[in-house]
């Protein structure tokens, strides 16, 4: 076909343009090097001790947990089943707003079924924090649900009045049922912790995550944790044996603090019921930081070389007035600009992939040296699907920049006012969080081309980061990235199409 | 001397100069005023440990931005016309004509960063009375008669004229527009954003203390001294150690290459 | 009063950028009161040897003086050597005007010889236009002015008919001439000959960073004319296979003329007339300046022994 004859030899012409300034290919190649050298850098610079943490325990799939509760329980071998009833439930409320230290803190929710206060039915691997579970419980906000492992969780029925749970072990699977009455049964879902021993806890518990406070924005930003506690009362206990049953509490508290309730929980057995306060988490427990974002802090640096690039492609053809040979040579001016942003873009799309994964090759080794291990920070592997789609949009990110540096040269048509332009797009929100921490809008994230940060994050932000490209998620960051190359590419193939050369 | 007149008159005869000097002290003003406008006296907890005359100009991280380019295109855009074979005709020796650039771009920062400053505490007093930050909260309005406020004002001026000459000196020498305004904004707003990534407090604290637009910038601070990373004339004298490295190394790449 | 004679004199002057050697050994004096022609192919080292005399570049060995001294050691240059090296090294968004003020600025000249310069160019009303609009020719005319301004006694020009219409061309050719005849030195360099052969008095011809010739024009045309002849026939052809039969280097030189080259002039009318080819002029040919600045430049061109034959000789 002709026009894609003519395409291609676009393409073959944009690429040999690219290709023989030898100033930018040393600045592609300084691209990588830079953000592998301060990738690596920044990294020998990290340290974290957070693995010295008491809560920080390992969990059965290697992942950071929490697991603090109040377990009423006894051993049971071999298959088994728990049938309790939940007479009454009450989590505690706590306030939305406090004092503390004369600042002002504001309660943060976090929408994780695992950050519900609790109370059900456990089956688990002796009493030690971080072992595998799997249990069937009703929460506070969230109905009936079933987890197992710090990790999985199944939704049940909404909840509300009386509640029956059961959960039904056969060999290596746990099943968790529920009702309304006792007598008609609905599976919830069907769990196979890890390596369930023959011998196990079974029992039921009361847990009550703590709440996190942070100051509002306008200052610094800190994050406080006070315990609560929820008390639920059991009735209608069928166990598997009549053995007494051991009432302790498992796990490390989260705050120190003494609040005026009872330590770590308690128990009031009489006749059939037993009325349970417990206080902790049972639940996944990721620190704040994320590894393989901390392991691309040289992306930033390599960006900076490629929008330079990028715009110099554009603006060297007008400045010498080759742009007019090019065009009397090839009159679609689209396609020409076209050809320019795939040759780039593909170009810096390898550069960045190249620099994701050096960074990371050499990066993480360091940070495992320094305190990233587990089980706060599980081995990031290269394959993992989180790390590969990591590399993929961190690369795809730096490419879009690079076009929009092209788009926006071509449409200035100025060297210095293109970069500043391209550069001030991706670092405003980074300004106004060096004046005011804590305090970057999300809009900024979604309008500017600082939101395709969030495409280094690995793993989704806890409730607790402050930074701000932690706010939308990688996906929304290279959307908001996409949106800026085709804006800015149609905007300037429109002009090429209405102004002269 | 003539060549810092001729420097002048060339500086002077762009449109670009005004442009870009009207750009530093609108952008700067006008961050500092959404800054402060954002403010809420009544969210701020007690003690409040706001500081308003750097809060007011704090805009000048984003405003800076104008100032350096105009101070890398006075060398680079010599390069890209290839007008320098025209001055280095006029005046053939060296010395003199990085003299003048210097001179002029050091006024230009100068008069740039007191109406930067004149016109950030200018909004910021208009605004933060009206936000609750009244003399009975223990907030006097904006003023240059308090010792700290005025240190930071002339901090800023200083350090908005440290950052141009920072600027000239990167162009002196890599004498290309792009290469020059890369290193110069990358120098600039690199290290504060690797120091966001870090986590160590300790290597955190080194990087903001050699870090030149966080340095430079301790100057501004009038309250919680203590907190800050670095001194706040140490900090100027970080920036200046910078600004001295670039301008010498970009002199004797100019006295010793040839002039293409 | 003039205590030096302006000139500009180069005395062995050796460049070399990386590994070409761009001027090697050149040495020549321009002299006051005449028009010096600086010709020679493209990459001979014209323009750097311009930028070494101007000081823009460091030569590695010898020396380049202007009026006795070497330019870096002059105190206001402009007012002593005036030179247009490259018209279009003007920032796009200063107005003509301000580009002539701030290089009287730098010499301490007046703001007033700013406006006489514009007028005397002929560009007193683009004065306040930017010289991002201006056409090559009035580009040109700018730097023009600007080697004007200081009123020097010595000029250098690169090139200065570039982009001239006819105009300016006859223009220039009647200002360097003034220039000349008011007693300064002037060099100028250009690839089109006919413009030099009319107004130059000396040439330098230059080839492979070398002084191949030095010499007036009268001499290097009569050496490229001498023995040689042109016929004026309308039977080209058949005078053409005749002449060349007899062993001369036959040229075309037009419809009805060929320049007959290793005969000597009544030999050649003898062959005619005696074959009957009809002729109506025999003349001495006159070289033209293309025609010497050919046979020196080709035998500096080619890699050949003989590459500074001056000599019209056999070929």
């Amino acid at each position: 076909m002709n026009a894609r004859e003519t395409f291609r030899g676009l393409l073959l012409a944009e690429w040999t343009k690219l290709r023989s300034v030898r100033r930018w290919v040393i600045t592609l190649v300084g691209a990588v090097v830079l953000t592998i050298g301060l990738s690596y850098l920044a990294a020998s610079g990290n340290k974290t001790d957070i693995n010295r943490d008491p809560h920080m325990i390992g969990g059965p799939l290697g992942k950071p947990v929490a697991d603090a509760f109040y377990f009423v329980h006894q051993p049971v071998t071999g298959d088994t089943t728990i049938t309790v009833r939940v007479a009454s439930f009450t989590p505690q409320t706590d306030r939305a707003v406090r004092e503390m230290g004369g600042q002002q803190f504001v309660r943060l929710d976090d929408p994780s079924p695992f950050a519900q206060p609790a109370a059900g039915i456990m089956i688990k691997d002796g009493t030690r924090p971080g072992s595998s579970y799997a249990a069937v419980l009703l929460t506070a906000a969230q109905g009936v649900r079933m987890q197992w492992d710090f990790d999985a969780d199944r939704a049940g029925s909404a909840g509300g009045g009386t509640q029956w749970l059961r959960l039904v072990r056969s060999g290596g699977t746990i099943t968790g049922y529920e009702s309304a009455d006792g007598v008609t049964w609905t599976k919830i879902g069907v769990a196979t912790p890890q390596q369930l021993p023959s011998t196990v806890e079974v029992g039921f518990y009361v847990a009550s995550p703590p709440s996190v406070y942070t100051t509002r924005g306008g200052g610094s930003s800190s994050v406080g944790m006070r315990p609560t506690w929820a008390s639920a009362t059991f009735d209608n206990v069928q166990a598997a044996t009549a053995a007494a049953w051991r009432a302790e509490p498992v796990g490390v508290p989260m705050s120190e603090e003494k609040q005026g309730g009872p330590d770590r929980g308690a128990m009031t057995a009489a006749s059939g019921s037993y009325t349970v306060t417990g206080s902790g988490k049972v639940g996944p427990n990721p620190p704040d930081d994320d590894m393989v974002e901390a392991a691309l802090i040289g992306v930033i640096a390599g960006l900076l070389a490629l929008i330079a690039v990028g715009v110099l492609f554009a603006t060297s053809e007008y400045r010498r007035g080759m742009i007019r040979t090019t065009f009397t040579a090839l009159p679609r001016r689209g396609r020409v600009l076209a050809a320019k942003a795939v040759v780039l873009g593909a170009t810096s799309f390898l550069v960045g992939l190249v620099g994701a994964v050096g960074s990371l090759l050499l990066a993480i080794p360091v940070l495992r040296r320094q305190g990233f291990t587990s089980p706060a920070f599980p081995e990031p592997s290269l394959t993992d699907g989180a790390v590969l789609r990591t590399i993929l949009l961190t690369a795809a990110f730096m490419a879009g920049v690079t076009v929009v540096g092209l788009a926006i040269g071509v449409l200035l048509r100025h060297t210095a006012a293109a970069i500043t332009v391209t550069v001030v797009l991706v670092i405003l929100p980074l300004i106004v969080g060096m004046i005011l921490p804590g305090s970057s809008p999300k809009w900024l994230m979604y309008t500017t081309l600082a939101g395709g940060m969030a495409t280094q994050r690995a793993k989704p932000p806890t409730i607790t980061l402050a930074e701000p490209w932690a706010l939308i998620g990688p996906w929304a960051g290279i959307g908001v990235i996409a949106a800026w190359v085709a804006g800015t590419l149609g905007l300037a193939w429109w002009q090429q199409r209405t102004r002269d050369a | 001397m003539r060549a810092i007149y001729a420097e002048w008159t060339k500086l002077r005869s762009l449109p670009s100069t005004g442009w870009l000097v009207l750009a530093t002290v609108a952008v700067t003003a006008g961050l500092g005023l959404a800054v402060t406008a954002s403010l809420d006296y009544s969210h701020c907890g007690t003690p409040c440990t706001l500081d308003p005359p750097k809060l007011s100009l704090a805009g000048v991280r984003l405003g800076q931005v104008a100032i350096v380019t105009l101070a890398v295109l006075t060398v680079t855009a010599e390069y890209s016309t290839r007008t320098i074979q025209l001055t280095l005709t006029a005046v053939p020796r060296r010395f003199p004509v990085v003299l003048g650039k210097l001179a002029v771009l050091s006024a230009l920062g100068v008069a740039t960063g007191i109406l930067t400053v004149a016109g950030a505490l200018v909004a910021g007093r208009t605004v933060l009375p009206g936000n609750g930050f009244t003399a009975a909260h223990g907030f006097p309005p904006l003023s240059l008669a308090d010792d700290l406020t005025r240190r930071a004002a002339l901090g800023t001026v200083i350090y908005l004229t440290l950052v141009a000459l920072l600027g000239a000196g990167l162009g002196l020498l890599l004498r290309d527009t792009a290469g020059a305004l890369t290193a110069a904004l990358a120098l600039l707003y690199g290290s504060p954003v690797v120091a966001m990534f870090i986590t160590d407090p300790k290597w955190q604290h080194r990087v903001h203390r050699f870090s030149p637009m966080d340095a430079g910038l301790a100057i501004q601070s009038t309250r919680n001294l203590a907190t800050e990373h670095i001194g706040p004339w140490a900090g100027l004298g970080v920036l200046s150690a910078y600004t001295a490295a670039t301008v010498l190394a970009g002199l004797v790449v100019f006295q010793l290459r040839d002039a293409r | 009063m003039r205590v030096v004679e302006p000139t500009i004199e180069v005395r062995a002057l050796r460049k070399r950028y990386r590994t070409t050697v761009a001027v090697d050994g050149l040495s020549f004096t321009v002299r006051a009161g005449e028009v010096t022609g600086f010709i020679g192919p493209n990459g001979a080292g014209k323009s750097t040897t311009m930028r070494l005399i101007l000081g823009l570049d460091a030569p590695d060995e010898g020396e380049a003086l202007v009026n006795g001294r070497p330019y870096r050691s002059l105190r206001t240059p402009l007012t002593e050597v005036g030179a247009l090296l490259d018209a279009s090294a003007l920032h796009p968004g200063r107005r003509a005007r301000d580009h002539l003020l701030w290089l009287a600025h730098s010499n301490g000249i007046g703001k007033r010889r700013v406006s006489e310069v514009l007028d005397q160019v002929g560009l007193a009303a683009a004065a306040r236009r930017r010289a991002g609009g201006f056409s090559l020719g009035m580009q040109q005319r700018l730097g023009i002015a600007a080697a004007l301004l200081g009123d020097p006694p010595v000029f250098m020009f690169d090139e200065p008919v570039n982009g001239l219409d006819p105009d300016g061309i006859v223009w220039i050719r009647g200002l360097l001439r003034s220039l000349a005849t008011e007693g300064r030195a002037v060099l100028v360099s250009s690839h089109l000959m006919g413009e030099l052969e009319d107004t130059a008095d000396h040439l330098i011809v230059i080839g492979r960073g070398r002084v191949v010739a030095d010499t007036t024009v009268a001499m290097l045309l009569a050496a490229a004319s001498k023995d040689r002849f042109e016929v004026v026939t309308a039977e080209r052809a058949r005078a053409t296979t005749l002449l060349a039969g007899a062993g001369a280097t036959i040229a075309v030189a037009g419809t009805e003329a060929v320049v007959v080259d290793g005969l000597p002039g009544d030999r050649v009318s003898a062959l005619l007339t005696g074959a009957g080819v009809p002729f109506s002029e025999l003349r001495r040919h006159r070289a033209s300046l293309e025609e010497a600045y050919m046979d020196l430049t080709r035998g500096v061109i080619e890699f050949g022994p003989d590459a500074a034959g001056m000599d019209g000789g056999a070929r």
